[in-house]
């Protein structure tokens, strides 16, 4: 019964979606948790270290306080979306997921010699197209849950928030055509194995790994790029009004969508499930032929070492997206548009075209491609030196006006 | 319905059905096991102790309609340009040309907008009908001397 | 152990009841907000018998353009435009009465067509998707000139929609 179902596609499709189901909501509630210690060790403090041994136990507290704790409904809120919102940001966030490649092809020895399946939950032939779909679709949750608060600063966070996912949706889908032009298509899994046989799309297309990378950490609302919720100004932003279970449940989408995007990072510019790039040039090197076996193999451990891989992966990319939080300052909201209407925009644009021509006279895969991108980012780095200040608003600061001036006061301040 | 599609709406099924399991599960239960204190304290909408005033359903910035019209057009341009660039690599020099003249209308575009401000978030010194600099700094603003009772 | 055959009608009918509980969700509600999030039920759901449909690429631009592009701008519009009281909608009886009558007209028109189409089942349904691939080389050959007339349109579209929405304004 249980080989009948592992060896039909659609058996072993379902066993990896209820596995990845679980996995994915237990890692949401150690990210938080891994969240608190990565902030921890930045700041020289502990972090959560009582519950438990090394704090581990803390998300299964976390959870039942979220449980327990009373709940409040704004009086004025529209209390249908208020309910609705935060669950389609989970529902929304979760279902990206699905057609991730994690693990490649596979054979059980109880299947007829030279049959395989694929080993993730779907397959379909729009694989891109449909995470750009999905993912904007993100939007709504934030938009929704910050306007059914009836709150002015949850509107502002969701306004903010909506404006931003647009803005940086653009160049995200101008980052992947230059990958879909030198891939010639959108499968995932058909992407991954591109790669293997050629190199990582990190190495080939830098500046759209980069502008993927910013755009990742926009649409996932995490700092540098955290506006809608930015504590200083907004106090919680969209989810100022919500408490106990409702409230963890945007943690949860947020934590979800972090890792569907590290996910999608991971496939399509860091190899999927290849342990190290040009493994099949290190094949030929002896005692290295192992690294090719788990990329290719289709035996069931190198399957589950390729899915091992894949989650390494996704985790190295959510501690770079904590390591950026603790690191890097907000944006200002003009700064946040500026950055993507003037700069990543653009040079999206420029190097959709430069590798359409590339591709033209046959060199897409080689180190032309990496110096041309690197090429355009010199360039799009000389003018915006060169063109002088933009236009913040502080150019009519204060103290400019010279009537009026501000000046620090020379006798301290006394309490 | 092909293996294929069955997966793909399958897993969606059970993402969603998974996806609601795990958000009404801890509401239900919570709703059995909380507390419930009802005080029309709690139930304003906060803003920092001062009481409400008025809905903040309120008119907004037109900025973020603009926002909203640009990105339809890429978002078009987009859906019309994945499947041309899945068939690039087979198609020749014809999809090259094709390419360029589609961008560079769509650039003109984009050049319109970068050109007359509709790009810039900060408009005040930006607009399509700039007041020059030096006439905004010539008269002393009700904001700094506003400002200077405070320093 | 054929799955699909009893996997597809209980899929269809599901999406087939969020399409028709949203579109009859927007007619009832009177607020324009929960209106908005009914229709991205109707479209979400039309996507959704679309991928059963195995026109995935449709189903995507579905979702790109429709779910997460016009209506965002709808909400947006709603959002930004409207003071409180204009959030819910208080139709006169004589608006009732228009919409009523258009609806009808457009039912009659619908369900007309719908009912002089001929539906047996080819004897070989497509088995295969129609693949992106076939819809890139049909840009790119017969439909090359819509296509770039396209382009001509969108950039009709920027200019005007920014020039509609300037600051002065």
């Amino acid at each position: 019964m249980i080989q009948e179902i592992l060896g039909s596609q659609l058996g072993l499709s379902i066993c990896i979606i209820c596995l990845g189901l679980a996995v994915i909501l237990t890692a949401d509630a150690y990210c938080i948790y891994f969240e608190r210690k990565v902030s921890a060790w930045m700041q020289d403090r502990y972090g959560p270290n009582r519950v438990g041994p090394l704090g581990l136990l803390q998300p299964l507290a976390d959870g039942i306080k979220f449980i327990l704790k009373e709940e409040f409904i704004p009086a004025r809120a529209d209390k249908i979306l208020f309910y609705i919102a935060p669950a389609l940001g989970v529902i929304i966030a979760l279902v990206g997921f699905v057609i991730l490649p994690i693990g490649g092809r596979v054979h059980w020895s109880w299947m007829p010699e030279g049959t395989t399946l694929l080993a993730q939950g779907a397959s379909v032939d729009i694989g891109v197209l449909y995470l750009l779909a999905v993912g904007s679709l993100t939007v709504y949750g934030v938009v929704l849950g910050g306007w059914a608060s009836n709150n002015k600063y949850a509107f502002y966070g969701a306004m903010r928030s909506a404006a931003q996912m647009l803005s940086y949706e653009v160049p995200l889908g101008l980052a992947l055509m230059t990958l879909i032009l030198t891939m010639g298509q959108l499968r995932l899994e058909g992407i991954v194995t591109g790669q293997i046989d050629s190199a990582w799309n990190a190495f080939l297309h830098p500046v759209a790994f980069l502008i993927m990378l910013i755009t990742a950490l926009a649409e996932t609302n995490r700092a540098p790029f955290d506006l809608a919720e930015a504590e200083q100004e907004l106090i919680g932003g969209y989810h100022t009004e919500y408490s106990s279970m409702k409230f963890a449940q945007f943690f949860l989408a947020e934590y979800t969508h972090m890792i569907t995007a590290s996910g999608l990072l991971t496939a399509l510019f860091l190899g999927g499930y290849e342990v190290l790039p040009f493994s099949r040039l290190l094949a030929g090197v002896n005692g290295l032929s192992w690294l090719y076996w788990i990329s290719t193999s289709v035996s069931p451990w190198a399957m589950v070492l390729r899915m091992a891989v894949f989650c390494g992966k996704i985790s190295f990319f959510i501690f770079v997206m904590m390591w950026l939080r603790w690191t890097l300052v907000r944006f200002r909201f003009d700064q946040l548009m500026r950055l993507s209407w003037k700069a990543l925009v653009p040079i999206g644009m420029a190097i959709v075209v430069v590798q359409g021509v590339l591709l033209y006279f046959g060199r897409p895969i080689s180190w032309i491609s990496t110096a041309a991108e690197i090429g355009i980012l010199v360039i799009a780095a000389m003018i915006s030196l060169l063109s002088g200040k933009p236009i913040t608003g502080r150019q009519l600061s204060l103290v400019e006006d010279d009537e009026h001036a501000i000046r620090p006061s020379k006798t301290p301040v006394t309490v | 319905m092909p293996n294929e599609s069955a997966n793909l709406v399958l897993g969606l099924f059970l993402f969603m059905v998974g996806g609601i399991a795990m958000v009404l599960a801890p509401l239900t239960i919570g709703k059995l096991v909380r507390a419930r204190l009802p005080h029309p304290e709690k139930d304003a909408p906060y803003e920092c102790g001062e009481p409400a005033i008025g809905p903040s359903w309120v008119q907004f910035d037109l900025r973020f309609y603009v926002v909203a019209l640009v990105f339809i057009i890429f978002d078009i341009e987009m859906a019309l340009f994945y499947p041309w660039a899945v068939v690039f690599r087979s198609a020749g020099i014809a999809a090259l040309w094709d390419m360029l003249i589609f961008f560079a209308l769509i650039v003109v575009g984009f050049l319109y907008l970068w050109r007359f401000g509709y790009l810039n978030w900060v408009r005040s010194t930006a607009s399509t009908s700039k007041p020059s600099e030096k006439e905004l700094l010539a008269k002393p603003s009700a904001l700094s001397a506003a400002a200077r009772q405070w320093a | 152990m054929n799955v699909n055959t009893w996997l597809e009608p209980i899929v269809f009918f599901l999406f087939a009841g969020v399409v028709l509980f949203s579109a009859i969700g927007i007619v009832l509600t009177r607020n324009i907000v929960r209106a908005a999030l009914f229709l991205l039920g109707t479209l979400g759901g039309v996507a959704g018998l679309y991928f059963l449909l195995m026109a995935n690429l449709l189903a995507a631009i579905q979702l790109i353009v429709y779910a997460g592009g016009t209506l965002v701008l709808i909400v947006f519009g709603v959002m930004l435009t409207s003071k409180s009281p204009w959030v819910r909608f208080a139709p006169s009886r004589s608006e009732a009465a228009a919409a009523t009558t258009i609806g009808l007209v457009l039912f009659a028109a619908l369900a007309k067509i719908v009912t002089g189409i001929d539906w047996t089942v080819a004897a070989h349904p497509a088995d295969q998707p129609a693949t992106v691939r076939q819809v890139g080389n049909l840009l790119l050959q017969q439909y090359l000139v819509p296509f770039e007339v396209a382009s001509v349109l969108l950039l009709v579209v920027m200019i005007g929609a920014a020039y509609l929405a300037r600051p002065e304004n």
